[in-house]
């Protein structure tokens, strides 16, 4: 399952979470363009590069690498990452996750899902 | 419903697109609802091939470039297949930050479409817009990497690729300008390119006779005699008569105290010596805004001999910047000059530019302005 952030939802039919499968997050970006096509290359350049603003959370652990091995039950976010504006929704305790990643990152925010 | 022809005027902004439509007369206005609301919308054009057809470069602060196509004025979108893009595992390992410019193709090639990029990409498509694939030609040149801005860009917003433009007597016979880098041109479809600078100044190279590096901010070809061109450049307006090759600075002929700075040049749809500028402080540290904060377009209609200030209706003082995109002019008669500002507004005038009032405020910043006339009332198709 991979969470699914607002500014992608249009692929997704607005599902927050949908499937996806794969031994690695390439894979499973490869398998998620399959299933919505058009959002991998909304989030990831055509270089294989995830895009500036965009972050990507294994078990709430920020990960760049997209050569990254999962499995079954790893927990896999796509998130946007925001330099203001969404911090907000955390001050008055957002739904979703706390900020996953904000401690290593104190110069971004990441949207709650 | 109307069944004159409505004046739609296509606002592209950095939060969304909206449609301005007009009456006959152009005398009252209504503005839509936001499409695609908090999307930047760079740039937004009618097909002039199929007036039903609409293209739009989009992208969102997180979001990567894409392209969006409309056939019922924005009741339904569809986006591109395959956006424009560089080539997955290329050597210089490009990434398309903003598809930036669109144009139409040539009249015989109904489906063909160019887009310029940031980086200084151009993408072509051949299906209406569908999918688009690189113009090796020119993405893969052997001077592109001394043409272009990369992987450094100098220019403020990112290099970018814009003014694509298609000879109306030969769908090989293209044009572009890089901001920076300069004008370029081929004879062969896009295969190969030669820069075409020559008469341009740029005031910022330490060569007064560069052959490339210059910065040209809008050019436009005249539909009604192809073989004449007018360039808005950083550093000043010129004509070019071909089959000649040296730009001719028409801004010269400018009021000293405004100068011939600014971003778009437009053209009178059937009178080629008649062209509108709207110029901006470029001193000391370039505001980019009105000279003096006193808004004025100004007009020539001898082909850059002369030029007429036109601020009737204009606010007295604004500060404001009208981007290289951000001006047109329609079809009508008389003809009809729309600007839009950094700021928001969209200024229209029906009489050639010599009265203004705004037809829409409030809006986000303006980078994009298009019009079509839509026979049978807009909306119907």
């Amino acid at each position: 399952m991979v969470r699914i952030p607002t500014p992608l939802r249009s692929y997704t039919g607005g599902a927050a979470v949908v499937e996806a499968d794969g031994t690695s997050l390439a894979e499973l970006l490869d398998d998620l363009d399959r299933r919505h096509p058009g959002l991998r290359f909304r989030a990831i350049d055509e270089q294989g590069r995830l895009r500036q603003h965009m972050r990507i959370f294994v078990n709430r652990e920020i990960e760049r690498d997209l050569e990254t091995p999962i499995g079954p039950g790893d927990d896999v976010a796509l998130m946007q990452a925001l330099s203001g504006g969404c911090d907000r929704a955390l001050d008055r305790g957002g739904e979703g996750p706390p900020a996953p990643g904000a401690a290593d990152q104190p110069r971004v925010t990441v949207t709650p899902m | 419903m109307s069944t004159s022809p409505a004046t739609v005027v296509i606002l592209g902004t950095r939060k969304g697109l909206f449609f301005l439509t007009g009456d006959g007369e152009r005398s009252s206005w209504a503005l839509s609802e936001p499409h695609h609301l908090g999307n930047i919308i760079q740039h937004a054009v009618v097909d002039p091939r199929n007036h039903t057809r609409l293209l739009a470069a989009t992208r969102t602060g997180h979001l990567g470039p894409t392209v969006l196509r409309s056939d019922d004025w924005g009741a339904t979108w569809t986006e591109a297949i395959t956006p424009p893009a560089f080539r997955s595992g290329e050597r210089l390992e490009r990434s398309l930050d903003a598809v930036f410019w669109l144009t139409p193709g040539h009249a015989d090639e109904p489906g063909v479409w160019y887009a310029g990029g940031t980086p200084q990409g151009l993408f072509r498509s051949e299906d209406g817009g569908d999918t688009w694939a690189t113009v090796d030609g020119w993405n893969d040149h052997p001077m592109w990497e001394t043409w272009a801005e990369f992987p450094y860009q100098g220019t403020p917003d990112g290099a970018m690729l814009h003014s694509v433009i298609v000879d109306p007597r030969d769908p090989k016979h293209l044009y572009i300008g890089l901001s920076g880098g300069g004008v370029f041109e081929s004879f062969d479809g896009g295969a190969d390119w030669q820069p075409l600078n020559e008469g341009t100044a740029a005031d910022f190279l330490p060569d007064p006779d560069a052959e490339f590096g210059h910065d040209p901010h809008c050019v436009r070809l005249h539909p009604a005699r192809p073989d004449r061109l007018y360039q808005q450049n950083h550093c000043g307006i010129y004509r070019l008569d071909r089959p000649h090759d040296r730009w001719e600075r028409i801004g010269d002929n400018m009021p000293a105290d405004v100068g011939d700075i600014g971003f778009p040049v437009e053209l009178h749809p059937r009178d080629p010596d008649t062209v509108w500028v709207f110029p901006m402080d470029g001193t000391e540290v370039w505001p980019r805004t009105s000279p003096d904060g006193r808004p004025a377009v100004y007009r020539t209609s001898d082909a850059g001999s002369t030029w007429m200030r036109q601020d009737h209706g204009l606010p007295e003082r604004g500060w404001f910047t009208v981007k290289r995109q951000a001006m047109t002019t329609d079809m009508a008669d008389p003809v009809g000059v729309y600007f839009g500002t950094t700021s928001g507004e969209l200024w229209a005038s029906a009489d050639l530019g010599e009265s203004w009032r705004p037809i829409a405020r409030h809006l986000p910043e303006i980078f994009s302005v298009e019009v079509a006339h839509v026979d049978g009332g807009f909306g119907s198709s």
